[in-house]
């Protein structure tokens, strides 16, 4: 078994200078100190590493540690937690940790515990590495018991990393070394400063001597929060799909495939009850014909709906399933250029590369690759993941980033998925815009460019390196939830959210560009007149009904005036003006002008036979020319209307009298399949020998919905 | 600018939505009567018809489905008229199938429609030329009629004839004012030509335009052949102003904004959705999953609302908490658009990075009129200057924040453009965040020099298999064997040979060829030497590959006596049994349900086994 899993001492110095503010912040010495390491165990813990951590407080009054019990000296210096997997409660100690104002412990001393700390540790348990990471400022020298050549032999001994953190650090930069690409500066070194004790200068050079002597680092608070701050998903170990891929029968090399860009979802969060006594689970019920049955695996059938038809189709009804094996087998190859990167599906991309330690397959893949990239090909193949899968569409094309022949691999989708979409031409005489127009998109596309508007001019959002600003702040957000669950969670962190912004520089340079558009470009909302009318006839103020002055501000503009729609008060004239105003408008007022009719015979309370009358013989005419098919099938439901509620007075006196029935041919010069028979038979109904009581059942209804009101 | 960007999408995005979400698709096939007369034609549109008919019904069960003949001498009403009391059809129109969910019993009167005589067709429809109008009146009382809620309602129609009326006739007249009813309605309207050879220009070019509103100068005809195929594969060809994903508005600055919907390129779910029968008598089972609520003390479940319910993660072993709308705020910075960050050059962009299918970008004149100009603009000069613009887009509400490229692409000169895939817009490309991209560290690898002879001759294999790939080119015989089995099952249609989804001919490959091409390769293949296997293989890979070579042997010694076994369970020491021995000593004893089966169940099921003997 591999022991990749590290020990790490923290050594936190909270005595006497420990409240002194740090330069350029408004934070005490302790306060950084704990920010910086709930930073790096909150790492840890979401990170899931099964690294152990142990803590060392030094400065405190009370001393407890494994070398002051043997022998006397390592004053003020307490072994608060041992090594162990991070949690919530050693961030949580170290948070609530007091700064010690009165103690005092010497630095030297408390790596030398935390060398004893490990000695024994590892004796017990196995590390991949160790460290020992110390806090401290070097302002406060207690009595020293530790030797430093001792401490360097234990450290090398060990194989112990030291860092330490420290504030005043200055970072002087190698000549190019700080230039793209490298991490961080090389070379980190204490800030002179004219005023510094002789002590402090004594103890800095010594660490800086030990940190020479035993590989070590020294960093800064800011350095160290950059580097944690942002959250990296644990990485499990490299994963292969081994096979081989086929062309055809004779050609076959064995390969391995791993996932090289896959969409990571970081936290899953569960559902639960927010009652601590409750507990909560997902249960499945089966319903048949609406009534909740118990169904036992064995009683259900896998099937498919033809239509509303079940069919049943499963694999115990001897529905076979596919006998496909594992593999990817070449299909044809094509110029890449052609395969549109819009038709790649699929959750990101694959590396394929051929197997380790089979020479042939090397050579053969090798070779393939390079053909590819002579021929400027892509290959697609079909990919069965495992035996029984389905078949996948995959195109191969050839990666050019690493150092040996690879290929990447995309999903592609089926014929059957493709969808044909209709887009008018974006260039017509109606979009084209003036020479002006485009001068005016031509500077704002110079004025936002990116290439320079990033940290230190160089490209704003650099593509490799983009950081999902959610992520982060869901990290953070657990985080001060854990440590206090009283948090209130409220909106997004500001300081993230800038990330999903323009950067400054641009925003300011496309000012004048955008003024510009906005002057050229119209842009604005579609007239919906109907909205507008309505939102002025509520804007007049209910008193100024008394006010006829006040009332003629609010009066609509003439254009408004028109009819849009047919009223019940004046049906007639409303139709008559719609379709003289556009005759092609015909089938839409007609149909409005339907059902405005049949709420006037069947829905008023009022005799308003004569109006009904008039309006129908104008419908009539004008069906006769432009749609007799609409006045016929509206008549048609008219009358069935009419049996149903027995409505025989206005059938008798206004239909049948005025020869309102429906259009037929000798009377429309449209084709019309109605002959003059079927027009006379259309006149009879037959509402039986209850007609006679349909005045009095009538007089029931209106009582009824009066009594109801 | 007087339009407010917050209110008044916001607003439309419901309206859109509540006529997308609810509410059915609706579809009424529509054979002009006369293709009778060039009988092939006529086939030819049956079995397309067929074809959509089959494979609508699998996966698309619930949209409305109907079938009416056009420019027919008679009007015999269809076999089934129930509902349709209120529809009398004009002349010279027939209802075939009226407008209602497909059943299974339809499609079977359609499949004996098919027969040669197809019921008599000449005698009891025949041929007589009718109005266009009266056809799509007889369409649209079908819909309006139907007594469902309609989302999309579309009229296809199969004909050979360049213009059902003479130019410029009453009758031609009439139908662009049926076009105008149309388009009022919301009805969408496909002409699917049954000739190779035909001209938009003389009338569907106008009607077309009418219906869907555009210019007729932003008119794309279509190739009769491929509009066939896509009908027949029931991918009815997609209404940008019907199919819209989200509308949202592209962000130029705080108070500079462009309308714009989100398309997708290709649909995600095609395989029909199977359903939970009951064995006794095929009913169909309903499966609802809720959270249950337990309480300690009482052992009565109930449902758990929404609001009694929190998320919790563990971390560390602690469960820490948050209620569903700290959450909300966690996830999402920002409401739904698209926010443009600025421009970068197109070559910045690595298209190999690939995260997650790409989208489309197209403006909607409907929210904010004027976009389109001002989109045009933007899309002309990106490509004149060959850049991309760099934004964050939110695609939906409660949805987070992606960056994205919009990449420009052009209709014209492009050669992945085949056959029309490609549409003028800008396409959204996302990109990997820093934590998608794997750090992937490989040892080195000795490196080769190949000979000239060698890379030729890979070169020549390469060459022979070439094609020109095209979207349309690899069908999903997955899909196409499920497909023809059920429909197998369901029409007792005689079992055609079952698709081997082993052989590259189910994917439209003809294996035959390829394999000569190699086999005549072969002695060449053989000649190339392999590479020296180098000795320096880092040690981890060492340590794997002994250990997978134990596992081999272990693999090899695995045949498992039944002695053994007894021996074993004799001294209870049945545990010491990898799991991989115990699955391969049942599955010789062909005891199934071992795949998903747990150390315990595996060895219980072993004793059981021995139990019984």
């Amino acid at each position: 078994m591999a022991y990749n899993k590290e020990a790490i001492i923290i050594i936190l110095d909270i005595g006497e200078n420990s409240t002194r503010i740090v330069d350029g912040s408004d934070q005490t010495l302790l306060e950084k100190e704990k920010q910086c390491c709930t930073k790096l165990l909150q790492k840890k813990i979401f990170e899931g590493k099964k690294d152990e951590i142990g803590l060392i407080l030094m400065g405190t009054e009370e001393t407890q540690n494994r070398l002051n019990n043997e022998s006397l000296g390592y004053e003020g210096i307490c072994e608060t937690f041992n090594l162990n997997i991070p949690n919530w409660n050693l961030v949580r100690a170290i948070n609530r940790c007091p700064p010690c104002e009165s103690a005092q412990a010497n630095w030297l001393d408390a790596i030398g515990v935390a060398v004893a700390v490990l000695n024994e540790e590892l004796q017990k348990k196995k590390f991949g590495a160790t460290k020992i990471v110390l806090f401290t400022s070097f302002t406060n020298v207690g009595h020293c018991s530790t030797e430093k050549g001792a401490i360097v032999r234990d450290l090398k001994n060990l194989g112990t990393e030291l860092i330490v953190i420290s504030d005043n650090i200055e970072f002087c930069f190698d000549e190019g070394a700080g230039e793209e690409g490298s991490e961080g500066p090389s070379q980190a070194t204490f800030s002179q400063m004219p005023d510094k004790p002789l002590q402090q200068v004594q103890a800095e050079r010594l660490i800086l001597e030990i940190i020479e002597e035993t590989d070590g680092n020294l960093t800064s608070f800011q350095y160290l929060i950059d580097h944690l701050t942002h959250f990296q998903k644990k990485r499990s170990r490299l994963w292969y799909w081994n096979t081989k891929l086929e062309i055809g029968k004779d050609l076959e090399m064995q390969i391995a495939a791993t996932i090289s860009i896959k969409a990571e979802s970081h936290f899953k969060f569960q559902t639960t009850a927010k009652d601590e006594n409750m507990s909560l689970q997902m249960e499945t019920e089966y319903f048949k014909n609406g009534e909740k049955i118990e169904l036992s695996p064995e009683d259900k059938l896998k099937g498919y709906m033809i239509g509303l038809t079940p069919i049943p189709y499963d694999e115990t009804l001897g529905m076979k399933k596919p006998n496909t094996t594992k593999g990817l087998r070449c299909l044809a190859f094509t110029k890449s250029s052609t395969i549109p990167p819009q038709l790649l599906c699929g959750n990101g991309t694959y590396l394929v590369m051929a197997k380790e330690g089979d020479g042939r397959s090397q050579k053969l893949f090798r070779l393939l690759v390079e053909a590819m990239i002579r021929l400027g090909h892509s290959m697609i193949a079909s990919k069965v993941y495992m035996n029984g899968h389905k078949p996948k569409l995959v195109a191969l094309t050839p990666n050019n980033s690493t150092a040996f022949p690879t290929l990447n691999m995309y999903e592609m989708v089926f014929a059957d998925q493709v969808h044909h979409w209709y887009f008018p031409q974006l260039c017509t005489k109606k979009t084209q815009p003036s020479p002006e127009q485009y001068a005016a998109v031509e500077e704002l596309i110079d004025s936002m460019d990116l290439m320079d508007a990033g940290e230190g001019g160089g490209e704003a959002f650099p593509h490799n390196k983009l950081v999902s600003p959610v992520v982060q702040n869901i990290y953070e957000t657990v985080t001060k939830r854990a440590l206090d669950p009283k948090y209130k969670v409220e909106v997004f962190d500001h300081r993230l959210l800038e990330a999903l912004k323009m950067p400054q520089v641009v925003l300011d340079r496309s000012v004048e560009p955008i003024k510009k558009i906005k002057e050229l470009f119209t842009l604005e909302a579609p007239k919906t007149y109907k909205k507008e009318l309505v939102r002025k006839l509520c804007l007049i103020p209910v008193e100024s009904d008394a006010d006829p002055q006040a009332f003629a501000q609010y009066e609509l503009p003439e254009e408004t005036k028109k009819v849009l729609e047919i009223g019940t008060v004046t049906p007639e004239e409303d139709f008559k003006a719609l379709v003289n105003e556009d005759i092609t408008a015909f089938p839409k007022v007609s149909e409005q002008l339907a059902n405005v009719l049949y709420d006037l015979i069947f829905k008023t309370m009022t005799d308003q036979s004569e109006k009904v009358c008039d309006t129908m013989t104008t419908f009539r005419e004008f069906a006769k020319f432009y749609g007799p098919y609409v006045y016929t099938d509206w008549i048609r439901n008219v009358k069935t209307t009419v049996v149903t509620r027995r409505k025989v007075d206005f059938w008798e006196n206004v239909v049948v009298r005025n020869r309102l029935g429906i259009i037929s041919a000798s009377e429309s010069e449209q084709v019309v399949s109605v002959t003059d028979e079927e027009a006379e038979e259309f006149y009879r109904v037959n509402i039986g020998a209850s007609a006679s009581g349909a005045g009095q059942d009538d007089e029931v209804d209106v009582d009824d919905l009066f009594g109801q009101m | 600018m007087s339009w407010n960007p917050d209110e008044s999408l916001e607003e439309s995005d419901e309206e859109e939505e509540s006529v997308g979400a609810k509410g059915r698709e609706a579809y009424i096939f529509v054979v002009d009567a006369l293709l009778f007369r060039s009988y092939e034609h006529f086939e030819e549109c049956l079995a397309i018809i067929r074809d959509a008919l089959l494979n609508g019904v699998l996966t698309r069960g619930k949209d409305l489905i109907g079938m009416v003949l056009a420019n027919t001498e008679h009007s015999p009403p269809p076999k089934d008229s129930t509902g349709m009391e209120n529809i009398v059809p004009h002349k010279n129109t027939a209802v075939f199938i009226p407008l209602r969910p497909l059943s299974k019993e339809a499609v079977q009167y359609y499949l004996n429609f098919q027969s040669p005589d197809h019921f008599d067709f000449e005698n009891k429809y025949g041929c007589q030329e009718g109005s266009f109008a009266n056809t799509m009146w007889l369409c649209t009382n079908m819909f309006q009629q139907c007594g469902y809620k309609l989302s999309l309602p579309a009229i296809i129609y199969f004909t050979d004839r360049t213009s059902p009326h003479e130019v410029n006739s009453p009758e031609f007249q009439q139908a662009m004012r049926k076009a105008k009813d149309l388009n009022e309605i919301g009805v969408d309207f496909t002409v699917c030509p049954m000739s190779d050879q035909f001209d938009y220009n003389l009338f569907y070019r106008e009607f077309f335009c009418t219906v869907t509103d555009t210019d007729l100068d932003s008119y794309n005809p279509d190739d009769p052949r491929r509009v066939r195929a896509v009908i027949a594969n029931r991918m009815i060809r997609r209404n940008f102003q019907t199919h819209c994903n989200a509308y949202v508005r592209w962000k130029i600055s705080d108070d500079l904004n462009i309308a714009v919907g989100i398309y997708n390129f290709y649909k995600r779910h095609v395989y029909p959705k199977p359903v939970t029968l009951f064995r006794e008598d095929n009913s169909l089972i309903e499966t609802k999953r809720s959270y249950k609520i337990l309480s300690m003390d009482d052992c009565e479940a109930r449902i758990c609302l929404p609001n009694e319910q929190r998320k919790s993660i563990i971390m560390c072993g602690e469960k820490i908490h948050f209620s569903n709308e700290e959450l909300h705020h966690m996830k999402t910075p920002m409401g739904p658009g698209i926010q443009l960050l600025g421009f970068k050059p197109r070559g910045t962009l690595k298209q190999e990075n690939f995260l997650k299918s790409a989208d489309f970008l197209y403006p909607n004149e409907k929210f904010l009129v004027g976009s389109t100009k001002l989109f045009r603009a933007l899309w002309e000069k990106c490509l004149e200057k060959n850049k991309i613009a760099f934004c964050v887009l939110v695609a939906r509400r409660n949805a987070s924040p992606q960056y994205v490229a919009l990449i420009p692409v052009e209709n014209e000169n492009n050669e992945s453009n085949i056959n029309g895939i490609c549409n003028e817009g800008f396409h959204i490309w996302y990109f990997p965040t820093h934590s998608d991209i794997r750090k992937l560290h490989f040892a080195d690898r000795p490196v080769y020099e190949d000979s000239a002879e060698e890379l030729d001759l890979m070169t020549k294999i390469v060459k022979k298999l070439r094609i020109k790939y095209s979207p349309e080119s690899f069908k999903d015989p997955a899909l196409s064997a499920i497909r023809a089995n059920i429909v197998e099952v369901a029409f007792d249609i005689e079992a055609q040979d079952p698709i081997d989804l082993n052989s590259l001919e189910c994917m439209g490959i003809d294996e035959e060829r390829l394999n000569n091409i190699i086999q005549s390769f072969k002695d060449d293949l053989q000649l190339i030497q392999s590479d020296p296997v180098p000795e320096n293989i880092p040690q981890k890979r060492k340590a794997g590959a002994s250990q997978s070579q134990k596992t081999k042997v272990t693999r090899a010694e695995s045949a498992i006596s039944k002695e053994d076994i007894e021996r074993l369970i004799a001294n209870d020491t049945l545990g010491t049994l990898t799991v991989k021995d115990l699955r391969e000593y049942l599955r010789t004893n062909n005891i199934a349900g071992i795949s998903s089966a747990t150390k315990p169940a595996l060895i219980s099921k072993v004793l059981s086994l021995h139990a019984q003997e």
